[in-house]
């Protein structure tokens, strides 16, 4: 049965039709045309779906939409136009943490969850890994990635 | 011919209309998600049956412990908050908390749902079972409380019926300290190959009590009681610590499957279990209580 619901992302509401069981990774790419979070593997495997609900770092292919209803959604196409997520974008280039970029919004998205969560400068390397655990990179290796979260964390906010 | 609708999604707010609708028909109780989504989206779940989201009642979120040292956990209580609570200082069920998935799911997924998923290599059930925790159950006719032990039926089966909810795990005060490990290949995002909580009672330092529980050893989430049996009396000292640990082996009955076979478990499971109870009791020392 198709409903209608406002949901939040990025600060703008948008009016969309959805199903029950509608996910939020798919109302994102078909209904707002925000397509930085990935499918992957539609399991909450690979983290490249990775969005944040109210701040929180949250796997978009494991959510209905309709649970976002009242809450607030942020995708990489937000939070990196300004701000420390904007920071966190450019120590991701200038660190080669990205190669084929399929799991660059979700990595970036949960950067910005840890940074949001802790001080400047104050992530630690397990704080790191502990927020990035649940996303996989096929392609870097992590170093550069671990690189460019930590200046990111460094950077002034 | 055409395909049957999908259930309807509902988000009541409070716990009488909760388990008013758990009563009317088939439902599927929606907490984190982490486990129902992938469920539905296999098969696994009917469907049809309408999705009736709890987190939008409060009484079911939260960490709550009493003056006489009760401790009470809402169902729908994130594994992240549990993982991280100030309220308890670490034991079996925080530990089992803090290793399910990456951040996400624990952000997302709840104690409920673990318990309620009831998958024998679930990480926080251990704990419940070595915590001696009850299960409370509520519905439209009144509310029952389960030991966490006799919850559990089978793989994915419990005692819970359609229109009960898990509203409260509610462990009771404790005189020592717990821990749990699991064995995994990968430090994260990884299921327990297999998985030993320990709880200890200690005064005057000599064990009065004490509980081991295992996760992918049998059917469902076990007591090990000739483990725990051969501990209490002891001083805990190395000696009496490795011959207890090695008696899980009475209880376990693992299987072979794709993450380990039979015999490496049972060759794991008392390494891992003198090392929980080790930690149970280093934690007994520093003076937690839980
Ligand atoms: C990538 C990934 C990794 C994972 N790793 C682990 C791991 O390492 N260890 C581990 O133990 N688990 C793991 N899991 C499984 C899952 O995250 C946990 O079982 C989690 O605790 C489920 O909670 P939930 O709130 O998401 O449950 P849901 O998916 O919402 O529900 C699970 C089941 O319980 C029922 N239910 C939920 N709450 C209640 C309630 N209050 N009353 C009655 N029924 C209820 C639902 O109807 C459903 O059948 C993993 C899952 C994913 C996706
Ligand atoms: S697509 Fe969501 S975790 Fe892989
Ligand atoms: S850059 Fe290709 S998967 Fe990470």
């Amino acid at each position: 049965m198709t409903t209608h619901m406002t949901l939040r992302v990025n600060g703008s509401d948008h009016d969309i039709a959805v199903e029950p069981d509608t996910l939020l990774l798919d109302a994102l790419r078909y209904e707002c045309g925000l397509t930085s979070a990935k499918l992957g593997c539609g399991t909450g495997d690979c983290g490249a779906c990775t969005v944040t609900v109210d701040g929180e770092a949250v796997n978009s292919c494991l959510m209905y939409v309709l649970e976002c209803e009242g809450h607030s959604v942020e995708t990489v196409e937000g939070v990196t136009a300004s701000g420390i997520g904007a920071v966190v974008a450019e120590e991701f280039v200038k660190a080669d943490a990205v190669q084929c970029g399929f799991c660059s919004p979700g990595i970036i998205m949960s950067t910005c969850a840890l940074l949001a969560r802790t001080e400047p400068g104050a992530a630690t390397d397990e704080d790191i890994k502990e927020a990035l655990a649940g996303n996989l990179c096929r392609c870097t290796g992590y170093l550069p990635i671990l690189d460019a979260v930590r200046r990111a964390s460094g950077a002034p906010r | 011919m055409s395909e049957p609708d999908v259930g309807a999604y509902r988000r009541p707010d409070n716990l009488s209309e909760l388990l008013t609708l758990l009563d009317r028909r088939p439902t599927s109780v929606l907490a984190g998600g982490t486990d129902l989504v992938v469920m539905r989206a296999d098969g696994m779940v009917d469907r049809t049956q309408d999705i009736v989201d709890i987190k939008d009642v409060s009484d079911l979120r939260g960490i709550s412990l009493d003056a006489d040292g009760t401790l009470t956990i809402g169902a729908a209580t994130s594994l992240q908050e549990l993982a991280k609570t100030p309220v308890i200082p670490p034991n079996a069920i925080t530990d089992g908390a803090s290793l399910v998935g990456g951040w996400q799911t624990r952000a997302r997924g709840t104690i409920g749902g673990n318990i309620c998923r009831a998958s024998p290599a679930a990480d926080t059930l251990p704990g419940v079972l070595a915590a001696d925790a009850q299960l409370e159950l509520a519905s439209t006719t009144g509310t029952r409380l389960v030991p966490g032990h006799a919850f559990f039926t089978g793989p994915g089966r419990t005692v819970r019926k359609p229109n009960e909810l898990l509203t409260r795990i509610i462990v009771p005060a404790s005189l020592g300290a717990s821990a749990y490990l699991r064995f995994t290949y990968r430090l994260a995002m990884d299921l327990a190959v297999v998985g030993v909580a320990a709880h200890l009672d200690i005064k005057n330092g000599r064990c009065v009590a004490a509980r081991v529980a295992l996760s992918a050893a049998a059917a469902t989430p076990v007591l090990a009681p000739d483990a725990a049996d051969a501990l209490v009396g002891t001083e805990l000292d190395e000696p009496s610590i490795e011959a207890a640990a090695q008696l899980v082996l009475n209880t376990a009955t693992p299987i072979d499957d794709g993450r380990g076979s039979r015999a490496h478990r049972r060759t794991v499971l008392p390494v891992l279990a003198k090392r929980a109870i080790g930690i149970a009791l280093e934690r007994a020392r520093e003076g937690h209580r839980r």
